[in-house]
């Protein structure tokens, strides 16, 4: 809410320094003298008393008591000694002159003290508005300030704005949202200077420091401390907040990366040694083919123990950022077939057919990567794939892309996943009997091929059934053409 | 034995179950697989398995709910394979009534050992009088322990300990087991006291705690008397 003041009053009651007060009083004397000479000859010379009357009520109303009161005497002096008889001096003849004086010297200090009174109301009123016009500016700047710095700015104008103190905030200890410290010492306050404590109940954060001050402009500072604090508070619990979600992120992640480790790197590890002192302890009493699937079982784990580790250093390496491409021209048939012959033992277990168009164009690419996704995406299909389920490998390319397609007869994936499984350490648990993957194999995919510009997305297989990945890798026209435009 | 003691294999990655069925095959036991919890439970309820090596981590559930629900009507002895090294799930599964547990990877020698342990005495024979494992005799109905035949002098609840121990032999005995049959209900978390009995009962025995010839410490769940 805002209090205009009027022409009028603004008028009366404006604020006067001292000076202009010890001109006013002469002048507004002089004024009434000057008024009341001039209507002198038209009404009873008692009656001029009220114009000094008005005289002692404006200089009351522009100054204070003091100076209003200076006027009253003054103006009685000199209403004695132009306007009563005999004229020209301060001697009194009449009774009725002496009682108008009297009257004039009461009403005009009753005047004097009254206007006096009602300035100060005045000016009271307005130094309230002008301080809830400031709050208000306050709270709403503290109601956007993010962090403790814009706390601190908007905290230090405001000050300046309501009591023209400039003021300073040190922070206690490590300043929230990191700002400098630069370290207060409680106690330690520099002579002419008062500290206001900037906390809450839960948390000190630091404290004001402003020169010395009345308690009025103190209060006034700490109410605006006060506010701040709970601002700060906030911002606190928010940093907090973030920091416990960012954890909590981290944790997560760091947890699936665990129990993945655990998983993965462990299983094979359990079949090796287990196959491995199968043969050492059963020796002799083992059957021929029980001994060669042994020894097979520990070849197969230990090959995919090292893509474990593999796809794990892949991610590391995506993880920081720290992947180059080497760039080579290279025929993707023999992507596909280097795929294929590093999951020969894994695809025995599936119907793989290979759907390639003839004279695929060379690909622009750093073959070894394009090579890993697409390893891990036949990997994945192969571990979704029921015994004996028809794995497709497609390629094909139109002007601007080559599509490789991997499709398979598992379960599928339902369209509310699709985005989610190219996610590190997201897994799809489905129905029994389905062997877990690391979480990593597809994430690693996405990486790769993204790296190249590609993209790679999860559909329905042909006709609906399973899953059908498609490798999408641009073409260097394309490339050109994109750089071009 | 006249007919081959048939294990039920429950683990949900091929080539565990794979190495497992050759290994204790050719060992002439009669194996049968199973995936999932749903598939345990219904190999159990058809065949009657003398013995179940199962998995924890199950890709329909918990092992150990397998567990619970299997000691609701059969006392058939499990013996628990899990990935996970915590204790707390260790003790878990054999709360829920496993019989003794193989942390993986493991050889196949432990397998066989605690195998043959758990197929053996079914149920425990705690009638047997007289006991011997290398040195140490123990007479229960005299109540007599001999090391080396000099006749050892235990405290009653340290002779308790080693009876409890002895009755299981070579296979694992929980603290709370021990903690609950010989203080009592009321302190089955204090395992406190039974460091410092088994501590005594060691010193008695003349084991080498870091190298134990009787009595082995299953860190955080349980002790295991060996049989020499």
């Amino acid at each position: 809410m805002e209090i205009r003041t009027g022409h009028l009053e603004r008028l009366l009651w404006g604020r006067t320094t001292p000076a202009r007060a010890c001109l006013l009083v002469p002048l507004a004397v002089f004024a009434a003298a000057t008024l009341a000479a001039l209507i002198a000859d038209f009404l009873p010379h008692a009656n001029l008393s009220l114009v000094f009357v008005v005289a002692v009520l404006l200089v009351a109303g522009k100054t204070g008591m003091v100076a209003a009161l200076v006027t009253a005497v003054v103006s009685f002096l000199a209403y004695n000694f132009f306007f009563t008889a005999p004229a020209q001096t301060l001697a009194v003849d009449s009774g009725d002159d002496l009682a108008t004086l009297a009257a004039f010297l009461i009403a005009a200090t009753l005047v004097a003290s009254l206007g006096a009174r009602m300035r100060r109301f005045v000016l009271a009123a307005d130094a309230q508005a002008v301080r809830a016009e400031s709050l208000q500016a306050f709270s709403m700047q503290l109601a956007v300030a993010s962090d403790a710095a814009a706390v601190a700015e908007v905290l230090i104008a405001t000050v300046r704005a309501t009591t023209g103190v400039t003021a300073e905030v040190l922070w206690l200890g490590a300043a929230p949202g990191a700002i400098a410290s630069n370290d207060a010492k409680p106690g330690a306050v520099p002579a002419g200077h008062d500290d206001v404590v900037l906390g809450t109940s839960a948390h000190l954060f630091g404290i004001l420091r402003i020169p010395a001050q009345g308690p009025e402009t103190l209060v006034q500072v700490r109410a605006l401390c006060a506010q701040s604090a709970i601002v700060l508070e906030r911002t606190r619990l928010d940093e907090a907040l973030e920091a416990a979600r960012v954890d909590a992120e981290t944790e997560r992640l760091r947890s699936a990366l665990l129990s993945s480790v655990s998983h993965d790197l462990r299983t094979p590890l359990v079949s090796i040694l287990g196959a491995a002192t199968s043969l050492r302890e059963l020796g002799d009493t083992l059957a021929p083919g029980a001994r060669r699937e042994l020894q097979e079982m520990i070849e197969g784990e230990a090959e995919r123990l090292n893509r474990y580790i593999q796809n794990l250093l892949d991610m590391t390496r995506l993880g920081q950022g720290a992947l180059t491409l080497v760039r080579d021209w290279t025929d993707p048939d023999d992507i596909v077939a280097s795929a294929l012959a590093r999951l020969a033992r894994e695809t025995r277990a599936v119907d793989l057919v290979l759907d390639l168009a003839p004279r695929l164009p060379l690909v622009d690419v750093h073959a070894a990567l394009i090579e890993q996704a697409l390893v891990n995406v036949l990997e994945n299909a192969v571990r979704h794939s029921p015994p004996g389920g028809r794995v497709t490998l497609g390629g094909r390319s139109d002007r601007s892309s080559l599509v490789l397609s991997v499709s398979d007869e598992g379960p599928g994936v339902p369209p509310a996943e699709r985005e989610r499984i190219f996610e590190s350490f997201y897994s799809v648990r489905r129905g029994a009997g389905e062997s877990e993957g690391s979480g990593l194999g597809l994430a690693i995919a996405q990486g790769f091929i993204g790296a190249h510009g590609g993209t790679i997305a999860v559909e329905n297989g042909p006709g609906g059934r399973g899953a059908t990945f498609v490798i999408t890798l641009p073409l260097p026209s394309s490339r050109a053409q994109d750089t071009d435009s | 034995m006249s007919t081959p003691a048939r294990i039920l294999v429950v683990d949900d990655e091929a080539t565990i179950r794979k190495f497992l069925r050759i290994s204790l095959e050719t060992s002439d036991y009669e194996v049968r697989e199973a995936r999932t919890s749903a598939d345990a439970l219904a190999a159990c309820r058809e065949h009657a398995p003398d013995l179940v090596v199962l998995d924890l981590g199950l890709p329909d559930g918990d092992g150990v709910d397998v567990i619970r629900h299997l000691r609701e009507w059969t006392p058939l002895p499990i013996l628990v394979l899990s990935v996970r090294s915590s204790e707390a799930q260790k003790v878990a599964a054999l709360d829920a009534g496993a019989n003794d547990y193989l942390t993986k990877p493991f050889g196949v020698s432990e397998l066989m050992a605690r195998c043959r342990v758990l197929l053996r005495n079914l149920p425990d024979t705690p009638d047997e009088p007289v006991i011997t494992s290398g040195c140490l005799v123990i007479d229960r109905p005299l109540r007599r322990v001999c090391l080396d035949g000099a006749e050892l002098r235990l405290s009653p609840k340290e002779y308790a300990l080693l009876n409890l121990l002895v009755s299981s032999r070579g296979k694992i005995v929980t603290h709370q087991h021990l903690l609950r049959a010989i203080w009592g209900e009321r302190h089955v978390e204090d395992t406190h006291y039974l460091r410092v009995l088994v501590g005594h009962l060691r010193q008695k025995l003349g084991d080498d705690p870091a190298q134990p010839r009787y009595i082995v410490t299953e860190q955080g769940v349980g002790y295991r008397f060996i049989e020499r």
